[in-house]
């Protein structure tokens, strides 16, 4: 049976290359590409008054449109495919023509979704140009695929105004760049509107040269399956500025060169801008697991810094804050530190490099640099907590907490809590 | 044996939609006449100057603009010159024949003689293969 299953698959691989056909529908920079089998079945492309042209329900202009017909062929289904470059190129699932409009000016290509849409593209970001902008109300797949972007004007490189689930999905083995202009009017160089759920294998570059690099508004996930490297090579401000949460299961986060906080998590407000958003993680950082690599330079900055709870029971935390006042981890109300009951002393692991003195503020206020810093209680499990020897802040001074801490577990190297 | 009837009627299934699958473009103007092209080098459609140009390996099809009425993917081809233009050799022996298995024709295949023959389904048969070609008036 297993044989014939065999032969039964090789016979349709072979069957459906031998039988795909597309019709191509080139209008300027963009190709909607059709299965013939499947225009074949509606049958008709109807022509009206001689300037229009019915393709599978979609009406497309004349003037500048050429067709293709291809012998062999198949498009990928739901699938929008920018190929950036000095005339960059889109090709898209041409079932997707009456639901995205797409532009190309220059090196920058937009893509507006009508709200009728309901099923997710892939948008698949290859070469190099300036900037891409994707609006819409479904939730969508951002492919990076070997991208190169750098803004030049008053927009993010990657800019999607969608307040919906975004996949980040990092081709694995492939480079990708984001660079904004200090021209930039949006938060960041790298602007998700809704929620960011990172996934895949790729390496992805980030810089911001006007505000913050990275940025959601609402929740970042790094997925178990973001097995990638995400460096924020500097910004202006936070490296990652995220609302609502941060979870981390995976991948490895490098930042630095930030003049904010290299990771700065924070409530998300309702519309009235004072009411907070009715959510049990609001203002958290859960990590599961990855790493995390956060240096901070500059005064008053924190490396990872939550405006709520902070959750840590897997994965590494480098943290290192050299500013005046810098912490290496703000938390605004309560950390937990590893598992209840468990014995474990290496995972989590939290390694805490402070060498900054006290910060004064022109108001008179002072903030003192601290490896860790937790406004209520430190709850501390398991996994291990270990000081840089090298560190200028002393062992006594690395942790300091305002509430209650409550050790039952793990282990601490070179650090007392205060 | 179950499994390898199964197997059998799957094949069975496969040959049909290979069977179906597209291999013209069909132009169709105002008039209703109507031009098929070979897929099987690929087609280029331009519009300019008021005209459908349409280029194929097989030959070309122009047309004006307002004189269009429809296109489509084909199966068949809709004369028995669009069949076997790129396929058949010049002089090879061709052999029509109708649904119902009565020999229509038995010709030397020319290019550049027409195969007048009314609307209808025919089998056309040249070089050891089989063709099925719809004719439209």
């Amino acid at each position: 049976m297993k044989r014939l299953s065999l032969l039964f698959i090789l016979a349709v691989s072979v069957v459906c290359e031998v039988c795909s056909q597309t019709l191509d529908v080139r209008c300027g920079s963009v190709t909607w590409r059709y299965d013939a089998n499947v225009l074949s079945a509606a049958r008709k492309m109807s022509f009206s008054a001689g300037s229009q042209l019915n393709v599978g329900g979609a009406m497309f202009d004349l003037a500048g449109t050429m067709l293709r017909a291809n012998p062999s062929g198949q498009p990928e289904a739901l699938t929008v495919e920018v190929q950036f470059g000095d005339s960059p190129q889109i090709i898209a699932d041409g079932s997707l023509a009456d639901y995205l409009t797409c532009k190309v000016e220059g090196r920058k290509v937009s893509i507006t979704a009508s709200p009728q849409l309901t099923q997710e593209v892939v948008y698949r970001l290859s070469g190099t140009g300036e900037s891409f902008t994707l609006t819409g109300d479904y939730k969508s797949t951002i492919e990076l695929n070997g991208v190169t972007l750098k803004a030049t004007g008053t927009t993010p490189a990657l800019y999607i105004v969608n307040g919906k689930r975004i996949d980040i999905q990092c081709a694995a083995g492939t480079t990708n760049y984001f660079e904004d202009a200090a021209a930039n009017t949006a938060k960041s160089a790298f602007y998700v509107k809704g929620h960011a759920e990172w996934k895949g294998g790729g390496t992805v570059n980030i810089l911001g040269n006007a505000r913050h690099a990275y940025s959601s508004n609402e929740y970042t996930d790094l997925k178990a399956s973001f097995t990638g490297t995400l460096n924020i090579l500097g910004a202006k401000s936070d490296g990652m500025h995220i609302e609502q949460y941060l979870i981390v299961n995976g991948g490895t986060v490098n930042v630095s060169k930030t003049l904010g906080d290299a990771i700065d998590v924070s409530y998300t407000y309702e519309d009235d801008g004072v009411t907070l958003t009715n959510d049990s993680l609001n203002g958290q950082v859960h990590i599961k697991n990855g790493v995390l690599n956060l240096t901070v330079d500059a005064d008053d900055t924190k490396a990872l810094k939550s405006d709520d709870c902070m959750l840590i029971t897997g994965g590494t935390i480098n943290a290192v804050a050299n500013g005046n006042g810098s912490r290496g981890i703000n938390v605004g109300i309560d950390l937990t530190v590893g598992t209840k009951g468990s014995t474990d002393q290496t995972n989590p692991y939290i390694y805490l490099t402070a060498n900054g003195n006290t910060y004064t503020a022109p108001d008179g206020d002072t903030a003192k640099c601290r490896g860790i810093k937790v406004k209520r209680n430190f709850y501390f499990y398991s996994g291990l907590i270990k000081r840089n020897p090298t560190s200028k802040v002393s062992s006594t001074k690395m942790v300091d907490v305002d509430g209650l801490p409550t050790v039952s577990g793990g282990k601490l190297d070179g650090v007392t809590i205060n | 044996m179950k499994k390898a009837i199964l197997f059998l009627a799957a094949c069975f299934c496969l040959a049909i939609a290979k069977a179906e699958s597209v291999k013209y473009m069909t132009f169709q103007t105002t008039d209703g006449t109507e031009h098929s092209l070979s897929l099987s080098g690929g087609i280029d459609i331009s519009f300019a100057n008021g005209e459908l140009v349409a280029k194929a390996a097989d030959g070309e099809f122009r047309a004006p603009l307002t004189e269009m009425r429809d296109m489509w993917f084909a199966v068949e081809a809709t004369s028995i010159q669009e069949a076997l233009i790129d396929t058949v050799a010049e002089g090879m022996p061709v052999k029509i024949v109708s649904t119902d298995g009565r020999t229509k024709m038995e010709v030397r295949w020319s290019q550049n003689s027409p195969l007048a023959l009314p609307a209808g389904i025919y089998i056309v048969q040249a070089e050891g293969k089989t063709y099925k070609v719809i004719i439209k008036k």
